[in-house]
């Protein structure tokens, strides 16, 4: 009984095709989504493919076909404008005028994706070896599409985990189009008449995909990568995209340029004194020259929580003087929900119960005993305090003598040993001598500390962060990064605050004994000549009082969460919150984990037929496992079987043609399985011809020509025999 | 057992103690907690304090106000509405309502609260004072205008209402009228030694002078407002009058005064609108985009523009700059293949940005010119709709000369420039050259320039015509040649030593002639006025002066140090800078 494909698969194909290109036009105009009118696009969409199918249909030829598609819309938009002008004849009037500019509004944009719908469905349909290159062009509009959109300025995805679903869903849908479209092996069978087998065709299948599903997922995670470059710069060089949301890094690097994106983060309420607003995120004490300050967790340290547990949680309160109760919630709009941000020093953090339909990721209080010493109580103030190994961790500098040079020459003429007035000449020195900007330049070593401290003196707030931490710590003075955002205080309303992506901030904390972590801020407000900002964030004020408004009458429901299975609840939360660090650790360094994965896996495929040679212990099935084993490694180098060919023509094929002893070792091999004996003297003879086999293998090809062959993907699941 | 009573007295006190505020208990506590800026405690007060007293408008005063304080207008709005609802419809609430629909560019609704008001306080000059003012920003001006002259009879002379009136009255193009009620304001104003007021009067009539063309009278006007009050807004209206004379450093220097000053985004349109013009477009496009991303509005509640007007000028711009980015970008010299297929790339992509902006601004002219219609603004009706259209031209024309007759009648010089856009619209050389002829040469001459970026496309290539243009706008404008596509007509002389042939010379032609220049043959030098003179002496640097051929003075020069390397590379960076100094403006 033939089988062939049902009719479907074809109808099938079809409908993907056209829902992936439907996609990438969605996507390439979700710029205009408010110019554009969207019925008229999808017209047009369904147009060019009703046309394509007609000219197909038509058997028209392609040259013709191409003309006269060129000459539809000129002749549709000549026929409208007939309309129009009666239509002006029978009601002037300023509407009927208009209307020819409507019309245009609409048909200009629309011509070239009418165009390339048309040309992909009437190609895929006349040539069915185009859809493969449509594959790859679909995945080269993705790219040119997103290209432009690092840094969540996608419009049609007000969030990333959307994004990253609709990346998914044209990967699959891409999977998917390949594997309907395999035609030449169906037109084969279609041929030979001969049944389908599913089991067969999904391991052909999966043997081809071997290549193109890395490939797509290389694309995926391209994108990915450029869409966190993108947002790391965005962050102002501090902020990095998490799997779902914006997040501080805990590894700040000094880049050579970054951007400021002006993306709503969170609101922010704030009761209680404090003239300078400093919401940090993470304390990052840890230095290393290659990899900057970052942020450890280690027993001797302070050790502050750094994301917030479903329940009350209380920090205790090391009693440092001069501090002041500040009162703040924080209302997160984009922002990892589990991230802890607080002012130095937070002593009770609480989440509090959202509301249905919040606008607001997360809500929770924190209590922060906030410093108000002054230059008076910190005058006379030194270190003492400090255990030895928090003091030696806190002035580690990596021993760089043009920092410790440095910081004694501006400090050297103060003549006071004060700890306090040095530390104030340090950051009034980087403050004064040096600019702000957002291109600091690549210095030509590498190191863009030292090219910002001694060549260029410009840079980001995260360059006079670490300059002015390891300035201190070079003469001894125990200092530290923060990093979190910087709110104006000016930008009060009804005592909120909107802290925008741009206002990620990095600033120094330096220690005083018994008052505890003090900011400073060194960052320079001048900026670099020739680098006029002239932009300026201005207040969206119908969406912030709208937020606003959102949430004083639901200001009631602002209470403590409550804890049913509080237990369970918090450990999967851990667990969660531990499983998406791992993730994206993983997805950042893509690079190597995406070749380490394909290695193992082809290594898992292609070696398993050898591990069962080893452990089992018939010796008939030790032959046929090694003999597979043979095959995949002539098959990783295209020596392919073909269907007609049994395994002794095939083996006598390569001998003949490739010089590779292969024959005495198949008849091993079929003695092994269809033999009623099988004694141990066969058993070492098949072993002496696997290992003549083997070395007319590594005679016949150079071990750079096996080691591809091992990594090709190709026919890697046929297991014929 | 008298101790255990006066616990349980204090106990029963602590745990009750709500029964006893009154609506005052809640309104002071509230009070105090804002003047503490523990505004989520006075809003927590404030909501208690309603719940319990839920007829009381007070408490939702005291909230509207916090809000209205905090320019958080709906929210005000909202809590005012609750309030009015509660009975406080006293003349102050209402007056509220009104600034809170005004603020949101809510006319009508505004408009609506006014009368109300009017209804239960008839006699409130200020109210009517405001109702005239929205009347004028939703052009129903004969009503306001009826509503003011019964209120200048009734109540006397008044300088609000004098003002709102002239400010009505140039709406309705009667310059006489206009005049003589900005001058009653004005009189008013300094008798009662109100200078800003006064100012801000000059102001208006300084704008009155130039929609009229009476272009003196109002630079006159517009330094009386500034000597009253330095306020941003006569810097801007002085400035654009010296934009109007095309004189670059006078105009920046005042748009830059007014930015200073400014908490609007026209000193930021002023200035992008310079840039531009002077072909300075990159920043012109930073200053452009900055207000089109500027999400602060409010401002325009206080100015006769909306925020589809706003943003259809915007467009406008952005049009402009992009459209002149696009074509410079064909035009510069560059040596490297790929950074000409860079340059197309970014060619191609600043044309597409640009058509995205012209529709925009064709988009929002149709719909501002559907408000002034509903306003039965005729004249900028159709002047909207002729710029929404402009690519139909049966259908422009049509609307470009309903608007003619309209201004025409009333400020007979706006002739000349329908003539400028009739001659666009037809590609007619004689309307332009019509329109050349009827512009004041001091004072137009912005127009002028315009007039002939129209008229140079229009004028056959290598003819005197052409060159005498091209001269002209170049005398005008340097800035203004390259982003249109045009290049000063030169007459090139190349020194070199003695007896040597020097490859640059090729590539120096090709790329100025890249960059829009004619170079004319030896033997047809009429018209052309300026000379280019290249010295090659050396080899790694080139010299050069232009020369104003008719007295010939020495208007520019410079020198470049061009480095090795190829002919072709050294000739490109000579080019680049004889360009930029060019057409430079300062």
């Amino acid at each position: 009984m033939s089988m062939k494909y049902k009719p479907g698969r074809g109808f099938l194909l079809f409908l993907v095709r056209n829902m992936i290109l439907y996609f990438l036009l969605l996507n390439a105009y979700s710029h205009l989504k408010r110019e554009l009118d969207i019925v008229f696009l999808s017209s047009v969409f369904v147009l060019a493919v009703l046309i394509a199918v007609w000219t197909e249909r038509g058997r028209l030829r392609f040259l013709p076909a191409l003309l006269l598609i060129l000459l539809i819309p000129l002749g549709l938009r000549f026929l409208f404008f007939q309309v129009f002008g009666l239509q002006r004849s029978l009601s002037p009037g300023p509407e009927t005028d208009f209307l020819y500019f409507y019309f245009d509004k609409d048909f200009f944009p629309g011509l070239l994706p009418f165009l390339i719908i048309w040309l992909f469905n009437f190609c895929a349909l006349r040539f069915p070896v185009f859809i493969y290159l449509e594959t790859g062009f679909n995945a080269l509009f993705l790219l040119v599409i997103f290209w432009s959109e690092a840094g969540y300025r996608i419009t049609l995805y007000p969030h990333p985990t959307l994004f990253a679903a609709a990346l998914l869903s044209f990967l699959l849908c891409e999977i998917l189009v390949i594997m309907l479209g395999r035609l030449p092996d169906t037109r084969i069978r279609a041929a030979e008449d001969t049944p389908v087998s599913w089991k067969k065709e999904a391991r052909s299948f999966l043997s081809f995909m071997w290549l193109i599903v890395p490939l797509l997922f290389i694309l995926l995670f391209f994108l990915l990568s450029r869409f966190n470059q993108g947002a790391v710069r965005l962050g102002g060089g501090l902020m990095k995209p998490t799997l779902f949301r914006f997040d501080f890094s805990e590894f700040i690097r000094l880049e050579s340029e970054i951007e400021m994106s002006d993306d709503l983060v969170l609101l922010f309420r704030k009761e209680g004194p404090a003239e300078r607003i400093l919401l940090r995120r993470y304390i990052l004490s840890g230095f290393d020259k290659r990899r900057g300050f970052y942020h450890v967790r280690k027993k001797g340290l302070e050790d502050l929580p750094v994301t917030v547990s479903d329940m009350a949680e209380e920090i205790q309160d090391p009693d440092y003087l001069a501090r002041a109760d500040v009162r703040q919630e924080y209302f997160f709009v984009n922002f990892d929900p589990t991230s802890l941000i607080g002012m130095n020093y937070p002593v009770k953090v609480t989440p509090l119960k959202n509301w249905d339909s919040s606008s607001f990721l997360r809500i929770y209080r924190v209590h922060s005993r906030v410093s108000q010493a002054g230059p008076f109580e910190l005058e006379d103030i030194d270190s003492d305090g400090l255990t030895p190994g928090q003091h030696r961790h806190y002035t580690f500098y990596g021993n760089d003598e043009e920092i410790e040079k440095l910081a004694e020459e501006i400090t050297a003429w103060s003549g006071s040993e004060s700890y306090y007035a040095k530390v104030l000449l340090i950051r009034d020195y980087l403050k004064t001598n040096y600019f702000y900007s957002l291109k600091p330049g690549l210095a030509a070593d590498g190191d863009q500390l030292s090219h910002f401290l001694f060549k260029s003196q410009k840079g980001y707030c995260s360059y006079f962060a670490f300059a002015m931490t390891l300035l201190c710590r070079s003469l001894g003075i125990p200092a530290r990064v923060a990093v979190g955002f910087y709110v104006d205080p000016e930008t009060e309303v009804l005592n909120f605050y909107e802290v925008r992506a741009y206002q990620a901030h990095a600033w120094v904390e330096v220690y005083f004994s018994d008052y505890g972590w003090i900011e400073f801020d060194p960052s320079s407000t001048e900026i670099a000549p020739g680098e006029e900002f002239i932009l300026q964030f201005g207040f969206d004020f119908e969406h912030l009082s709208r937020l606003i408004e959102e949430i004083l009458k639901n200001q009631d429901q602002l209470e403590e969460e409550k804890h049913e299975q509080l237990a369970v609840r918090k450990k999967i939360f851990l667990w969660g919150g531990e499983l998406v660090k791992a993730l994206s650790f993983v997805v950042g360094i893509w690079y190597i984990t995406l070749p380490v994965l394909y290695l193992l896996t082809i290594s898992i495929i292609k070696l398993h037929t050898y591990i069962l040679f080893i452990f089992h212990s018939s010796e008939r099935k030790k032959v046929k496992y090694l003999f597979r084993f043979s095959l995949v490694r002539a098959y990783g180098l295209g020596l392919i079987r073909r269907p007609e060919e049994s395994i002794m023509e095939y083996s006598e094929k390569l001998d003949l043609e490739y010089s590779l002893n292969l024959r005495p070792w198949t008849e091993y091999y079929l003695k092994a399985v269809f033999d009623s004996s099988f004694p141990d003297q066969d058993y070492a003879q098949a072993l002496k011809a696997y290992y003549r086999f083997l070395s007319s293998f590594k005679e016949t090809y150079p071990l750079i020509l096996r080691i591809l062959g091992f990594l090709n993907p190709m026919h890697s699941l046929m297991r014929r025999a | 057992m008298i101790l255990y009573l006066f616990l349980f007295l204090l106990l029963a006190h602590s745990i009750w103690p709500q029964e006893d505020k009154s609506a005052d208990w809640y309104h002071d506590a509230a009070t105090r907690a804002i003047s503490n800026e523990n505004y989520e405690t006075a809003v927590k007060i404030i909501e208690q304090g309603k719940e319990k007293y839920p007829k009381s408008p007070e408490l939702n005063l005291l909230l509207a106000n916090l809000y209205y304080d905090k320019e958080l207008y709906k929210l005000a709005l909202d809590e005012y509405l609750e309030a009015e609802i509660k009975g406080g419809e006293e003349y102050y609430t209402l007056n509220q309502i009104s600034r809170c629909y005004g603020k949101l560019n809510r006319e009508e609704e505004s408009i609506e609260y006014l009368k109300k008001i009017l209804i239960d306080y008839p006699d409130s000059v200020t109210t009517i004072d405001d109702l005239g003012w929205m009347y004028f920003k939703t052009y129903q001006l004969e009503k306001g205008e009826e509503l003011l002259l019964e209120a200048a009879k009734r109540y006397g002379p008044d300088r609000g209402i004098f003002m709102t009136l002239g400010t009505l009255y140039s709406g309705m193009y009667e310059y006489e009228n206009s005049k003589q009620f900005y001058l009653k304001a004005i009189d008013e104003a300094i008798q009662s030694e109100d200078d800003y007021f006064a100012s801000v009067a000059y102001y208006n009539l300084s704008l009155l002078e130039h929609n009229f063309y009476h272009f003196y009278s109002s630079l006159r006007y517009t330094e009386e407002s500034l000597r009253s009050a330095d306020r941003a807004p006569g810097h801007l209206a002085r400035g654009e009058l010296y934009q109007s004379r095309m004189n670059f450093s006078l105009a920046l220097s005042e748009y830059q005064k007014s930015l200073t000053r400014d908490t609007t985004s026209l000193s930021k349109v002023n200035l992008a609108i310079l840039y531009q013009r002077f072909g300075m477009l990159e920043l012109a496009k930073r200053y452009a985009e900055d207000v089109l991303n500027s999400k602060d509005l409010a401002w325009m509640y206080y100015y006769g523009t909306d925020i589809e007007r706003h943003y259809k000028d915007i467009h406008e711009i952005l049009g402009d700059i992009y459209e002149g980015l696009a074509r410079t970008e064909l035009m510069k010299s560059e040596h490297k293949l790929l950074v000409r297929i860079k340059n197309l790339f970014l060619c191609i992509k600043y044309r597409l940005i640009a058509y995205y902006h012209r529709q925009k601004f064709r988009l929002y002219s149709i719909q501002v010119g559907k408000a002034y219609m509903e306003e039965k603004n005729l004249l900028d009706a159709n002047w909207e709709f002729y710029k929404g259209n402009e690519r139909y031209r049966d259908i422009a024309l049509n609307y470009l000369n309903s608007a003619r007759r309209f201004e025409t009648k009333v400020s007979p010089h706006s002739e000349a420039y329908y003539l400028k856009e009739e001659g666009k619209l037809l590609k007619s050389k004689e309307l332009l050259e019509e329109s050349l002829s009827a512009l004041d040469p001091f004072w137009e001459k912005e127009g002028i320039a315009d007039a002939l970026i129209l008229l140079i496309p229009l004028l056959k290539k290598n003819t005197v015509s052409r060159r005498e243009a091209l001269n002209r706008l170049y005398e005008i404008n340097p800035g203004g040649l390259l982003q249109y596509g045009f290049g000063l007509p030169l007459v090139i002389d190349f020194k070199l030593l003695e007896n040597r042939r020097d490859r640059r010379i090729k590539h120096i032609l090709r790329f100025l002639r890249r960059a829009g220049s004619e170079i004319a043959p030896a033997d047809n030098l009429k018209g052309l006025n300026y000379g280019l003179e290249i010295d090659l002496e050396k080899q790694d640097r080139v010299s050069f002066k232009l020369i104003n051929r008719v007295n010939n003075k020495i208007l520019k020069q410079d020198s470049v140090d061009t480095g090795p390397g190829s002919s072709r590379k050294r000739a490109a960076l000579a080019v680049k800078v004889i360009i930029d100094k060019l057409y430079s403006i300062r």
